[in-house]
């Protein structure tokens, strides 16, 4: 459905209506410029960096692509050396092991009827009466 | 000489003095019997071998102690005081001990001797060994209570010197004197000694010096040596252990005063038992302690 003249005019005279106040446009301005100028400055530090690093990297020369097989190789081995190994894990029985205890064999004491401390004195074994 | 004696400035009598007192100070240091000391010499038994033992005073009525080593004879010992006879009687003889009381004949006061009553107090402790020839320090290490895998009837005190072990019978007394033990006979080391405990003198004396044999108090228990815990395996029928209430399957902990932690500590408390003297047994039937006041008797044929 198309409009009809008056209410286009209508929404012509609304927009002229909503014009921003006066001194908007220098406000956002201002502002634009503010912050366009603090990325600058906090943005500035890694992108120096990165590009200080290229023109150095670049004024190497031939020797530059050694430099770069030093530092790849020696970031390897840190990554080796860093690289946690695999646990072993011991080949542990399928089956559970049985553990049999076993009583030591009794000392084959004897008793002896008196004091008579020699190595050829036999003595009592078994059961005892007192 | 004579020009010397002359020529001598304090002259013939002092030089003579000197010598004289020079000869006395080498005869002190030396190790002399001393005249005071009772021992006795044993003949060889058949197939055995003669031996020596000092005979220590024991309390009351001029008994004398001795130690019959294995292989010796003990009838018609010989009482000595140095290299002097003196009558003795053998009041008896206990072929479990191998200890033999003697008497003197003749009235003649000896020397008055302490004995402990109690000696585990002493069982780890610097003694000294008064022997013929003077005091040595030993050091007493704790009971003996088997001997080659073979329980001892009871248990002796094991003792170590720094030289070769003094003649069997030997006090071993405290700094104050009191007697803690009587040496028994040296071990295969040399520097050892087993030496029977005073209370085991005075448990021994009780009945040879009152003219009967030595006879333990029985109660009717059957242990194993072989069990490493004092267990009871059997108690025979009508005997004090039955009487009282003694089960197999008891295990023994204590007997009197005398804590029992394996099969020797029972059979050493056994030997102290007195017929018709009771005694206080603590035993433990699983897991409950029970005490039992029992009266040994003494075993038939006795």
């Amino acid at each position: 459905m198309k409009p009809s003249i008056e209410q286009i005019v209508n929404q012509l005279a609304l927009k002229r209506e909503g014009r921003p106040e006066e001194g908007y446009w220098q406000d956002f301005l201002c502002e634009f410029h503010h912050r366009q100028r603090k990325q600058a400055v906090t943005g500035s530090r890694y992108s120096a960096m990165i590009s200080q690093f290229s023109s150095w990297f670049g004024s190497l020369g031939p020797s530059k692509w050694a430099y770069g097989t030093g530092v790849a190789y020696a970031a390897l081995t840190v990554g080796f050396i860093l690289t946690p190994r695999s646990v072993e894990r011991e080949n542990l029985p399928s089956s559970p092991v049985k553990y049999q205890v076993v009583p030591a064999p009794g000392l084959p004491l004897e008793q002896l009827d008196r004091l008579d401390l020699s190595p050829s004195t036999q003595g009592n074994i078994g059961e005892q009466i007192f | 000489m004579s020009a010397l004696v002359k020529s001598h400035p304090l002259g013939l009598p002092s030089l003579l003095g000197f010598s004289a007192g020079l000869m006395i100070s080498v005869c002190l240091s030396q190790p002399m019997p001393a005249a005071s000391q009772l021992h006795v010499s044993f003949r060889a038994a058949p197939g055995g071998n003669s031996a020596h033992s000092i005979a220590v005073p024991v309390e009351g009525a001029g008994f004398l102690v001795a130690i019959v080593a294995n292989g010796a004879d003990p009838h018609q010992p010989q009482l000595l005081l140095g290299q002097k006879k003196i009558l003795a009687k053998v009041v008896g003889f206990d072929p479990i001990s191998r200890l033999q009381f003697l008497q003197m004949e003749n009235e003649t006061s000896l020397p008055l001797v302490a004995w402990l009553p109690g000696v585990n107090s002493h069982a780890n402790a610097h003694l000294i060994a008064k022997t013929l020839t003077g005091p040595v320090p030993c050091r007493a290490m704790g009971w003996t209570k088997q001997v080659n895998g073979k329980v001892l009837p009871l248990a002796l005190l094991k003792v170590a010197f720094d030289r070769e072990v003094p003649l069997p019978g030997t006090p071993l007394v405290t700094n104050g004197g009191g007697i803690v033990a009587i040496i028994f006979q040296a071990s295969d080391t040399g520097k050892i000694a087993y030496a029977i405990p005073a209370e085991a003198v005075h448990r021994v004396q009780r009945d040879i010096c009152e003219g009967r044999p030595f006879v333990r108090g029985w109660l009717g228990l059957c242990l194993r040596a072989e069990n490493k815990i004092p267990q009871i395996v059997r108690v025979l029928p009508d005997s004090p252990a039955a009487q009282a209430g003694t089960l197999p399957g008891d295990v023994l902990t204590s007997i009197g005063d005398r804590k029992i932690s394996d099969y020797a500590d029972a059979a050493n408390a056994f030997f102290y038992l007195i017929p018709d003297a009771p005694v206080q047994v603590k035993l433990l039937r699983g897991t409950v302690s029970l005490e039992f006041t029992m009266t040994p008797s003494k075993p038939d044929g006795m």
